[in-house]
């Protein structure tokens, strides 16, 4: 199902939540909202499933104004942050409950239940674990169960809140795999709000890059993450450095794997540092230099270029972007 | 040896000083203070003789009693249940003006003394009080009757459910409702499937707490029962005749029959409190 | 469109509206008719059943009782909460149901086993009265019977606190060189400073306001055995209906400052 957003605002007393919205999701996409805390990622996820009510504007779902639709009539799979999983209830309880609590002359009878509660169990890859109760579970397993739960209902469209925020690095990882499968093989519209850049950029179909209530960029992945709009985004988006120039104050980026480090200068665009520091990080090296103002920058290098210069903490080196045309200036984003 | 190595490895995990004074202190005060005077109930009874002892108990002045006790005191708590449920959804969920004083009011039946509660009420509910006249006017009788000792009861326990069920309808997460609207559920379905449930336990504890209270109660029903036997004495009114009498072997009787009904509701509370435990998930 | 996690108005209303009925009915109205009733006849009058030499002698007998049992109980009572969250042994479960024992039993009964020990008939009390110290009927009976019904009163408040804020802190003192009196004195008074004191303040209202058990031990002796409550009784079946509400009074005002107090701490320890 599509969504369209149009002119959303959003206020809380004093704080402006959502700021004119306006953005359009197509059928089977897996869209990724990227923010800050305070960006109203969150926000903007609650009131399309119908939690908030906006100001103004309007959600349209497959074309058609959601307004006067309860939470209840729209068939959102909404998934929490923290699972919100009924703990008085079993895993298969938990997962039932969307289908028990329809109108009797809509609801499958007791043997059809259990059947799409067990698939759905197989789905998530926890069939040997439905008559146990959520605190019994790991966080990755909360987390599938809060997924089964939703898909249940047959959502038209799948909610995700930071879905994978409280869990550890590892599981983290496995989990976003796993969604990035899922989603491949259901096929079904789904947002999922995050903070976490590597995992927007991993997983996502399309990122809405947020920030202070408004939109700062939509694009994929590789439109965010190379050709930044802004500088918000610029610098939200992995790694960057800036650099000032002395004559007329304007304002360069440039992220540190696209410096490189040589021994001599040819002409002027090489800028002379010294390097202050040398941390190995797995199959990169992270260089800090400071130039001859005094400004601290980073440079990304290969551990085969690392060895090859045979760089020494405390040594004067010259540093030049690999391609002129990744320097980006502050007015021309 | 095995002991004395135990008692070597203990010693050593008390990292804090003051284990053997406070032990001290604690078993003696309460040596002194609660089980001498408790083991004297029953030597005092077991010089009575087995005879004797049924026949006091098994009287049926004692019998209507202890009945009446139950009745008043259960009839009491289900209206606390069921009033204290609504307060405190009321007091957690709803803004009004005065609401922060009533909460806090909330508190008087534990702070007042019993015998002013006793007083309070016949002013309120004898047949010349405010409310008393007009529920005696439809022929309720108010005052001096078990309705008269099922309000006192109702007053005294009044907190108990309130004050065990707020807590955690403060805390029960506003998300748990959201995910199941968003799952199709509507108002009532989530009040009875997910609210409800959670509460439960706490729930049945403030009950069983009231409970507790009314069938020990005294003060107050001392004013506002009448005291008339077989018809509004409650098992401490009985008691308490019995030693106005110098009965006291009579009394004592009477006494450990309510003490081991205590005991089995205190039992039923610890289980209770356990059962809650394990579905409190907080890991 | 309705929010999913509220009421009708309707409901919302009929829910408010019967929630405020119970509480006036059974709380607000009874406690309004004794400020009604003790200023029925005039303030002259209210002053004059205050100011009764037997009023004045049961209010300080019940000030004796707070005295006595209200230091004992908070001695205790830190004792025993240092002993259940400082240490692990056998028999800490027992223990804990000891403590709450007199919660469980009926003021009367509480009343009743000290008449067994110290009566003229009692266990103890032939023997006592012979050396010339009687017990039950006179002040040490109501003292006694006072402490025993307050007693869990303070251990109860402090169990969980100290058991929720752990050891760490202490054994952290431990460790910086503080003996055992310097531990507790600056790191444990301190953090349960307000569970303390509310445990005091509710020790001292229930101490006050004992019948049951008091009535029991006192014989009813005016101007000797009577606390407030039981002077109160004695008014009320001597259809002396005035002056009974109005030291009734004087006890809801003294409650009053209990939740008053109450609120006080939740408020300073909440910041």
């Amino acid at each position: 199902m599509s969504i369209k957003i149009e002119h959303v605002i959003k206020n809380y007393q004093d704080y402006l939540a959502l700021q004119d919205i306006n953005f359009e999701i197509q059928t089977g996409e897996l869209i990724a909202l990227l923010g800050p805390s305070g960006s109203g990622k969150t926000t903007l996820l609650r009131v399309i499933a119908g939690l908030e009510v906006p100001d103004s504007g309007r959600i349209l779902f497959n074309g058609e104004d959601t307004h006067s639709k309860a939470v209840q009539e729209r068939k959102v799979g909404f998934v929490f942050q923290h699972y919100a999983l009924f703990k008085h209830m079993t895993v298969f309880e938990n997962i039932a409950f969307g289908l028990r609590v329809k109108p009797k002359k809509q609801r499958l009878d007791e043997k059809s239940i259990q059947e799409k509660v067990n698939t759905l169990l197989k789905l998530v890859q926890l069939d040997y674990l439905g008559d146990r109760f959520p605190k019994e579970l790991s966080g990755g397993q909360r987390q599938r169960v809060a997924l089964a739960r939703a898909l249940a209902i047959e959502p038209r469209m799948l909610l995700l809140d930071e879905p994978f925020g409280a869990l550890d690095a590892k599981v983290r990882k496995e989990l976003r795999q796993w969604l990035r499968d899922l989603h491949q093989s259901l096929h079904i519209t789904s947002v999922f709000v995050t903070h976490d850049v590597e995992e927007a950029l991993e997983v996502s179909d399309r990122i809405v890059v947020m920030n202070e209530g408004k939109i700062e960029q939509i694009g994929t992945p590789d439109e965010v993450y190379h050709h930044p709009a802004n500088t918000f985004v610029y610098t939200f988006i992995g790694n960057v450095n800036m650099f000032r120039e002395r004559s007329n104050g304007r304002v360069s980026y440039i992220r540190p794997h696209q410096l490189e480090i040589c021994r001599s200068s040819v002409d002027d665009t090489y800028l002379e540092s010294h390097i202050t520091h040398i941390h190995m990080a797995g199959p990169l090296v992270k260089v800090l230099l400071t130039d001859s103002l005094g400004h601290s920058f980073q440079v990304d290098i290969s551990q085969e270029d690392f060895h090859k210069l045979a760089l020494q903490k405390g040594e004067s080196v010259f540093v030049r972007p690999k391609s002129e045309s990744h320097l980006v200036q502050d007015y021309a984003i | 040896m095995e002991e004395r190595l135990t008692k070597f490895i203990n010693k050593k995990h008390r990292l804090l000083p003051g284990f053997n004074l406070t032990l001290g202190v604690a078993t003696t005060y309460l040596g002194l203070v609660v089980i001498l005077p408790l083991s004297t109930l029953i030597l005092k009874t077991a010089q009575m003789g087995w005879g004797d002892f049924v026949n006091t108990v098994m009287a049926p002045r004692a019998l209507a009693a202890y009945k009446l006790s139950l009745i008043t005191s259960l009839v009491s708590a289900m209206v606390n249940a069921v009033f204290g449920l609504l307060v405190a959804w009321v007091l957690v969920r709803y803004q009004f003006f005065g609401k922060k004083i009533i909460d806090a009011c909330m508190d008087i039946p534990f702070a007042l003394p019993t015998a002013v509660a006793g007083i309070a009420l016949c002013a309120t509910y004898s047949s010349n009080g405010i409310l008393g006249s007009y529920l005696y006017a439809w022929g309720i009788q108010s005052a001096f009757s078990p309705l008269g000792i099922i309000i006192a009861l109702t007053f005294i326990g009044m907190p108990f459910v309130v004050r065990t069920v707020e807590p955690v309808l403060k805390d029960l997460d506003k998300e748990l409702e959201e995910v199941a609207a968003s799952l199709g559920a509507n108002r009532a379905q989530i009040i009875w499937k997910v609210i409800f449930p959670t509460l439960l336990p706490a729930w049945i504890t403030g009950f069983t707490l009231a409970f507790a209270r009314a069938l020990g109660e005294y003060g107050s029903i001392a004013f506002i029962s009448g005291n008339m036997p077989m018809k509004t004495e409650i098992a401490p009114l009985l008691i308490m005749t019995k030693l106005e009498q110098y009965d006291y072997a009579g009394a004592t009787a009477i006494a450990l029959v309510m003490l081991g009904g205590s005991f089995v509701l205190l039992l039923f509370i610890n289980g209770l409190q356990q059962w809650k435990q394990r579905r409190t998930f907080n890991e | 469109m309705n929010n999913p996690t509220t009421e009708p108005l309707w409901v919302k209303w009929g829910l408010l509206t019967l929630a405020l009925a119970f509480l006036f009915c059974f709380l607000f109205i009874p406690l309004i008719m004794i400020f009604i009733r003790a200023f029925s006849e005039g303030l002259g009058l209210y002053w004059a059943s205050l100011r009764d030499p037997e009023a004045l002698s049961a209010m300080k007998l019940t000030l004796y009782a707070i005295l006595v049992s209200v230091p004992l109980n908070t001695f205790f009572g830190i004792c025993a909460a240092w002993l259940i969250t400082k240490f692990q042994f056998r028999g800490k479960q027992l223990l804990l149901s000891l403590i709450d024992l007199p919660f469980t039993i009926s003021p009367v009964i509480s009343g009743l086993m000290f008449v067994l020990l110290f009566g003229s008939r009692g266990f103890f009390g032939p023997w006592l009265i012979d050396h010339g110290c009687s017990i039950v009927f006179h002040t040490p009976g109501i003292i006694l019977v006072t402490t025993f019904v307050t007693f869990p009163f303070v251990a109860r408040e402090l169990i969980p606190l100290m058991q929720s804020q752990g050891s760490d802190e202490e054994i952290a003192a431990m460790t910086l060189g503080a003996n055992g009196w310097q531990t507790f004195t600056r790191v444990t008074l301190p953090n349960i400073q307000w569970g303390l004191v509310y445990g005091i303040v509710l020790c001292t209202a229930r101490a006050a306001g004992e019948f049951g058990a008091v009535s029991v031990v006192s014989g009813h002796i005016q101007g000797l055995t009577n606390t407030l409550p039981l002077h109160i009784e004695i008014l009320y079946n001597e259809y002396n209906f005035t002056a009974a509400f109005a030291v009734s009074s004087l006890m809801v005002l003294a409650a009053l400052l209990t939740l008053i107090l109450k609120q006080y701490i939740e408020w300073k320890t909440e910041r």
